[in-house]
């Protein structure tokens, strides 16, 4: 059976430093994954899961308990994710590189139950619900990468964002709506008409 | 269905999804899916949508970096470590500097403004208090400065332009007795 995330992390306030290895080999993963869906950059989703463990590392002698340690670890990569945009001080990049697409349509190709029509018409759609997120406002797009990328609840999303729970809601419910507005035409059954 | 009623069901559909309405408005939604097949095909292309949206995965580095994620990690925290100073004083600092600097708290952007503001003010207090009061008694030491040299240049020309300074004899005013009593006053 595997130690709970709490244990691990009493266990390291006690001195036992592997115990963080445990908990960052748990955990790095859905922290990259969030950090690429806000930043859609390799190297720097690498980056940024380094530095919040790292922060983490730092800190976890001072973390209290009060949430759980992913939420906690989910702040720190909020955060992170906000000094690279002060860096950057631009939104992310909207295109994607040839390397990107191909590695998404050998991540597409694994799934073996999807015909090979519908893998043309479902990478279509792929890049339009990326592109789509990523014109959302900042707020709008972390609570909706929580919830439908990484699928944190919606209290989980609260307690990351530091705000209420209403709030949490209304966001969810503007960046869903303008989400599928948005990609409303690639889901009918009626031909997309592109602009241009 | 008329098209405000149209909009405002559609309108719930995420909602409905997520389980966020009530349970008043949950069975008036389901009453009408019921026997609204333009709502139950919104639905189903919403479903359709978030399909997709959960099936989307992101791109990873190469394995071997991937693999030496933790490894990577160890070493930047030892390098940290080495280049950090180890004395009580230092550990005392960083102590309290993690402590009033949590990595996972939001920061506020007001803080950050107001933070340069202060150092804005003082760095702006201080230039003024420069130009104001150093600067003008600078300039006013530069040039009494100016002068000295000015004097001691002239000194110099003029030792160097005239014969040897010769200490007058008492013979050249009238003798001792010149220097003694002047007859005139007599």
């Amino acid at each position: 059976m595997k130690p709970p995330d709490h244990y691990l992390v009493q266990q390291f306030k006690n001195g036992d430093k592997s115990a963080f290895d445990v908990l960052t080999e748990r955990h790095y993963k859905r922290i990259y994954d969030y950090a690429y869906y806000q930043t859609r950059n390799v190297d720097d989703s690498y980056d940024i899961a380094q530095e919040v463990f790292f922060r983490a590392f730092k800190s976890l002698h001072n973390f209290k308990g009060n949430s759980t340690f992913y939420t906690w670890i989910y702040q720190i990569a909020r955060n992170a994710c906000g000094d690279y945009y002060r860096r950057r001080s631009s939104r992310p990049t909207l295109e994607l590189t040839e390397e990107m697409i191909d590695q998404e349509s050998i991540s597409t190709m694994r799934q073996p139950e999807r015909r090979p029509d519908s893998i043309v018409l479902g990478k279509e759609l792929e890049q339009q619900i990326r592109s789509a997120v990523s014109q959302l406002p900042e707020k709008q797009r972390q609570v909706f990468i929580l919830r439908h990328f990484e699928g944190l609840s919606l209290q989980e999303i609260a307690t990351v964002m530091d705000r209420s729970l209403g709030t949490i809601k209304a966001h969810l419910h503007h960046s869903t709506r303008k989400v599928w507005k948005l990609l409303e035409p690639y889901l009918s059954d009626k031909p997309v008409r592109k602009r241009g | 269905m008329h098209g405000h009623w149209k909009r405002r069901f559609e309108r719930q559909i995420p909602l409905y999804d997520e389980g966020l309405l009530s349970d008043s408005q949950r069975r008036r939604f389901e009453r009408e899916l019921a026997k609204n097949k333009q709502l139950a095909d919104a639905l189903r292309r919403y479903g359709q949508l978030m399909g997709t949206v959960k099936r989307l995965q992101p791109v990873y580095p190469p394995r071997a970096r991937w693999e030496q994620f933790l490894p990577n990690l160890h070493r930047r925290i030892e390098e940290t470590d080495m280049e950090q100073p180890s004395g009580w004083y230092a550990q005392l600092i960083r102590r309290l500097y993690n402590r009033l600097e949590s990595p996972a708290a939001p920061r506020p952007r007001w803080i950050e403004k107001a933070a340069f503001g202060v150092v804005g003010a003082a760095l702006g207090a201080a230039a003024a208090f420069y130009i104001g009061q150093i600067l003008p008694l600078q300039n006013g030491a530069d040039a009494q400065l100016a002068e000295e040299r000015q004097i001691e240049q002239t000194a110099e020309q003029t030792a160097a332009g005239n014969i040897a300074y010769e200490e007058p004899l008492v013979e050249d005013f009238g003798g001792p007795h010149h220097l003694i009593a002047d007859p005139s006053r007599e």
